[in-house]
């Protein structure tokens, strides 16, 4: 009966597939992947039932004990493979999670198991959860494959383009044009900009443009005329989603009392003129690295 | 007599009404000639802005369209380099503009200087330190021997400072008076580290509005070096010196040895004490309270002010504060004490 | 008969020197003027300007901006304060127990919050019950505060005031975003010796504005305005500039001056029982830099801007004359010992007896001259040589000098850049002396008499406060 128990702790295909779509949604929203590893049991080819629904048995308990609470693992219907599912994290840190366990198992005296296993990074949300494990049951199908082998399967890792609205408030109108076209030739990996320029601040708050939930990037001068910077700051942070904007104060002022003033009312960062435009650049790549694990 | 004066006063009426009638004429043709002039200053920047980026930024091909051919391309190029060289940091940009200016530029400033508008004169001079026109310097230092005005002897130290340091000692040297401390600050600050120290270590020969300049120009300077040499002047025997080196010292906040600091907290002058208040804000204030609280109970708001604001800041400084407030019976130093936490606590 | 004719020859006399005396003296100070003024036409200023945004070459100054019953122009005020270029200023609101929604309107607009705050009383005030600071700028601070006239609430603003310097402002008025940075030029470059220096007022009237930025200047429509045009421009030309260049100012404008806080506290900061509270002040420091023989200036700076709302209306404009000129003389008898005193220098061998005379019996003079203009008409030809001689004198000291005003305004400074507009100008400078300048003498002669019966008049002239100006826009 113990056996019964361990397998009724265990998720189930169809169970899971409800999390699965929950979660994929998030995937693109949060800019954080998910990543999938599966597990197939190497056995012994004269092997009987009752010998295989036991090592079977010891793997789910064996894995159940080596996954944190943010991992969820299942069993598929076939009985011989397992999915885990890593939320918020990569590639990487999946490898990392199988060399370990896999090399306890390789030490284990008592119970020899042998597994091999595919690690599935998914960064958009261009698949099915049958496509998944179709996917991956192919890939361990080979009898070839030696125990552990650590495939990849790399068909889900394409980042989707984001489009980021970018407004540039700036009342010279050369160094404007400049901030434009160096923003223009900057390039992301997986963002696009889409540009706006304006001279000041009240034709930018005029404009409806940045009441948008997309993601915004502002360059923006301290002083303007008509409504300052310091008043769309103030304007943009108290909105609803105001973690969307990323704001970029740019300064001729040298002085420490308006630099603390902006930092503190919401300026991601603080650029004193005349600065260097690559390091301009340095920094907008740096924000936007941070945004996909 | 009167009479006489009647027609002697239409005969100035009708004169300076002509005068005014003619100078109208004068004015409107003057408007005139104005407009087109901005007009053709605006056509160059919409031919050439584009031009200039490119060539600035992507190391482009020089077009001979960049090259100016009248004043008007001049002003428009002026409006370029400034806007770049105000906005942006680059040593290459900064080296383009200059080739570019000691190139085509040179012969319109050059006449520029020997304008007899004292306003001409002064663009000129700006635009030579702006653009780094070294190929000038010659000719700056010949309009030197004219009789010019303090503005115009003002930027051309500045543009000696620029390319030629050693030119702009000798002739500092010999103008120690007459500019007020931020225009001294305005050049002292341009100079690179090894002249600015030359020139500290030669403090006693420049005039009093030298010395102030060059106290507060190590304290933005923010250089540890900078420290020692301001120590030095803690003995000074003007009061202003040794007030401003304290000021520097705390700006700078590198406090190594804080003894030397102590003697302040009973000095005479009401602004060392609130030096001294200041700068224990960079040592613990364990080692500190004792002197702080002597300053709290100091005669002067200011001091007061300080020292209690430096003991809020420190870490377990409110507590301090409130034990300050259980046992003291100086009724100004209560006030202030009680004040100081209510301030720290709102703005929480 | 006999009587009349001394008389008529007298008065005719007198009026006669009095106009020689002034038009030498207004051609003397124009000449000053031009010379000082063209040297720095087409003058690039932006090499100082960028330098001084740096707070390292500058002086942190606290902006006062009094306010009662501005609930209409007091938020762009403030706005054009926050886009100043300068490194370090603080803005302090002074409501001035207004009656309307000025309070709410400010607190609502810049979110403030109130805040417990001590303030020194440097000057005594009256009772201030709240203080707010904004949420969205750290540096702007409200003061609610029982009225007691603008003068009570300026002190109150420099009693609240953190920095070495403070600047006034009208709580209807604009300032051109460099304007504070040219203002603090003199004193920053004398290192001190400047203690308080006034900047150049121009009629905002036609200029079109939005969130306390001018972005296009036009000739306002109203002929009375334009006349208040013509007259800044000869009040500069022909007074300031000159007056400034040998330390003899005793106006620097109200609507826009910075003071060093110091020597203002010194002086008692603002008389809150006279009319003319900011010229007292200057008359006051300069009373005191004698006293202390002190080696220090008041200048007035022609370049920098503040914008401010001219009166539209006869009856306002008349108040506002009324007013300036009794303000005036109450300056001018409160400091009167200073006058031909050779202890108190140049102000008091030249510029007491120069305001006294010009300033404030002129007037009563020149109008004495249009009326023997007027009765030598009507009595015969024996009086038509010297009122012939009048009236042209009073060509070249109304008309001409107008004119000249006007255009050497448009060669140096060109504040109204189109043709049209500039033979707008000069065509109706040339009616100047038919009906405006009789007008304002005629105001300003009333402002002299209320001075000489009504002291008791004084106590609710200062509510008046401010709003004034306020109510003609």
């Amino acid at each position: 009966m113990g056996k019964i128990a361990v397998i009724e702790e265990i998720m189930g295909e169809r169970e899971v597939k409800q999390y699965f779509e929950t979660w994929l949604e998030t995937i693109i929203r949060s800019r954080i992947p998910i990543t999938a590893i599966f597990l197939k049991a190497v056995t012994s080819l004269h092997g009987s039932d009752e010998q295989e629904h036991h090592v079977q048995d010891h793997v789910t308990f064996f894995l159940q004990s080596k996954i944190r609470k943010t991992d969820l693992l299942f069993q598929l219907s076939d009985g011989n493979h397992w999915g885990i599912f890593f939320l918020q994290n990569s590639a990487v840190e999946a490898k990392a999670f199988l060399n370990r366990i896999f090399s306890i198992l390789k030490e284990e005296q008592s119970h020899p198991i042998e597994l091999k296993a595919s690690i599935t990074e998914i960064r958009n949300n261009d698949v099915t959860f049958e496509a998944l494990i179709n996917k991956n049951k192919q890939r361990l199908a080979d009898h070839e494959q030696s125990s552990w082998t650590i495939e990849e399967i790399a068909d889900y890792r394409m980042q989707p383009i984001e489009i980021v609205k970018v407004s540039i408030i700036e009342h010279n109108e050369i160094f404007r044009q400049v901030l434009e076209i160096t923003l223009n030739q900057l390039d992301l990996p997986h963002f696009t900009f889409d540009i706006t320029t304006y001279e000041d601040g009240y034709s930018f708050l005029e404009m409806d443009h940045y009441k948008t939930g997309q993601l915004h990037l502002i360059l923006m001068n301290d002083i303007l005329p008509r409504k300052n910077g310091f008043e769309i700051l103030h304007n943009l942070r108290k909105m609803p989603n105001a973690k969307k904007f990323i704001i970029y104060m740019m300064s001729e002022r040298n002085y420490e009392g308006a630099m603390l003033n902006a930092y503190e009312g919401g300026v991601d960062e603080y650029i004193v003129k005349p600065f260097n435009l690559r390091l301009l650049e340095a920094k907008i790549k740096r924000t936007f690295a941070r945004f996909w694990l | 007599m009167i009479h006489l004066s009647v027609s002697f006063l239409a005969i100035v009426i009708v004169a300076l009404l002509a005068i005014l009638g003619l100078f109208t004429v004068y004015l409107f043709i003057q408007r005139e000639r104005e407009a087109s002039f901005n007009k053709n200053r605006k056509s160059y920047l919409q031919r050439s802005t584009q031009l200039w980026n490119v060539y600035l930024f992507e190391e482009g091909l020089f077009s001979v369209r960049l090259v100016p051919r009248s004043r008007a391309d001049v002003e428009a190029i002026e409006i370029i380099f400034l806007s770049y060289l105000k906005n942006i940091a680059s040593p290459a940009i900064r080296l383009e503009i200059k080739n570019f200016s000691n190139r085509y530029l040179k012969e319109f400033y050059k006449k520029d200087l020997a304008s007899k508008r004292w306003s001409t004169r002064m663009n000129a001079l700006y635009r030579i330190a702006d653009f780094g026109m070294d190929e000038l310097l010659d000719t700056c230092r010949s309009i030197e021997h004219k009789k010019i005005s303090k503005e115009e002897r003002f930027q051309l130290l500045k543009i000696y400072s620029l390319f030629q340091p050693d030119l702009f000692t000798e002739k500092l040297k010999q103008l120690q008076d007459g500019y007020s401390e931020s225009e001294y600050r305005r050049l002292l600050v341009l100079l690179d580290d090894d002249l600015f120290i030359r020139f500290f270590d030669a403090f006693q020969d420049w005039s009093l509005n030298i010395q102030f300049a060059l106290i507060d120009t190590a304290a933005v300077r923010r250089n540890a070096p900078y420290v020692d040499k301001l120590k030095h002047l803690l003995s000074h025997n003007n009061a202003e010196i040794r007030i401003r080196a304290l000021k520097g010292i705390y700006e700078i906040g590198i406090i190594d040895e804080i003894e030397i600091y102590l003697p302040f907290v009973s000095s005479d002058v009401w602004e060392e004490r609130l030096m001294a208040a200041k700068i224990f804000k960079h040592a613990p204030l364990a080692n500190m309270y004792t002197y702080l609280e002597q300053l709290l109970q100091d005669e002067n708001w200011w001091v007061r002010s300080q020292a209690a604001e430096t003991i809020a800041e420190a870490r377990q400084g409110g507590e301090r504060l409130q034990q300050f407030i259980q046992y003291a019976d100086d009724e100004y130093a209560v006030d202030m004490a009680k004040e100081t936490l209510m301030r720290k606590q709102e703005s929480r | 008969m006999r009587m009349l004719d001394y008389a008529m020859s007298f008065f005719g006399g007198i009026i006669l020197f009095y106009m020689l005396f002034v038009i030498i003296s207004y051609f003397m100070m124009f000449i000053t003027a031009m010379f000082d003024v063209r040297k720095r036409y087409r003058l690039d200023h932006s090499e100082y300007d960028d330098a001084h945004i740096d707070a390292f070459y500058s002086k942190p100054v606290s902006l006062l901006v009094p306010a009662y019953n501005e609930e209409v122009g007091v938020v762009d005020t403030v706005y054009s304060l926050l886009n100043l270029r300068y490194p370090q200023t603080e803005i302090i609101i002074i409501n001035d127990g207004s009656t309307d929604s000025t309070l709410q309107t400010i607190i609502d607009h810049f979110e403030m919050k109130p805040v417990k705050k001590m303030i020194r009383e440097h000057i005594p005030t009256k009772q201030v019950i709240q203080v707010y600071e904004s949420a969205i700028y750290s540096n702007c601070i409200l003061i609610d505060k029982v009225n007691g006239g603008k003068a009570d609430a300026l002190n109150v603003g420099i009693n609240m005031s953190k920095y070495p310097y403070f600047c006034s402002i009208d709580g209807d008025s604009i300032l051109d975003e460099k304007s504070l940075l040219r203002v603090m030029k003199p004193i920053i470059l004398s290192d001190g010796e400047v203690v308080a220096a006034g900047g150049n007022i121009r009629i905002a009237n036609g200029a079109k504005m939005q969130l306390g930025s001018v972005y296009e200047t036009r000739l306002p429509e109203n002929y009375l305005v334009i006349m208040q045009v013509v007259e800044y421009f000869r009040a500069f030309l022909m007074g300031r500039i000159a007056l400034s260049k040998f330390n003899l100012v005793l106006i620097i404008s109200g609507a826009f001056s910075v003071f060093s806080k110091k020597w203002a506290v010194e002086a008692g900061g603002y008389s809150a029982n006279l009319i003319g509270e900011d010229m007292e002040l200057v008359v006051h420091i300069h009373r005191l830099i004698k006293e202390k023989k002190e080696k220090k200036r008041i200048e007035f700076v022609p370049d920098p801007v503040c914008w401010t709302e001219a009166p539209q209306t006869a009856k306002v404009l008349r108040n506002q004359r009324r007013r300036w000129h009794q303000g005036l003389i109450e300056s001018l008898w409160k400091h009167k010992k200073m006058t031909l005193n050779p202890r108190y220098g140049a102000i008091g061998l030249i510029s007491f007896p120069y305001f006294w005379l010009v300033e404030c019996l002129g007037p009563i003079i020149e109008l004495g001259g249009y009326v023997y203009i007027v009765a030598a008409f009507f009595m015969g030809s024996i009086y038509y040589e010297i009122a012939i001689a009048l009236v042209l004198l009073f060509i070249i000291y109304g008309m001409i000098f107008s004119v000249a005003s006007v255009l050497f305004e448009a060669w140096s400074m060109n504040t109204y850049p189109k043709k049209r507009e500039l033979l707008h100008i000069l065509v109706l400078s040339l009616t100047e002396m038919f009906w405006y300048r009789p007008l304002t003498l005629l105001w300003r002669c009333e402002g002299l008499f209320r001075f000489v019966i009504g002291k008791s008049e004084w106590g609710n002239m200062k509510r008046v406060g401010i709003a004034e100006k306020g109510k003609s826009a």
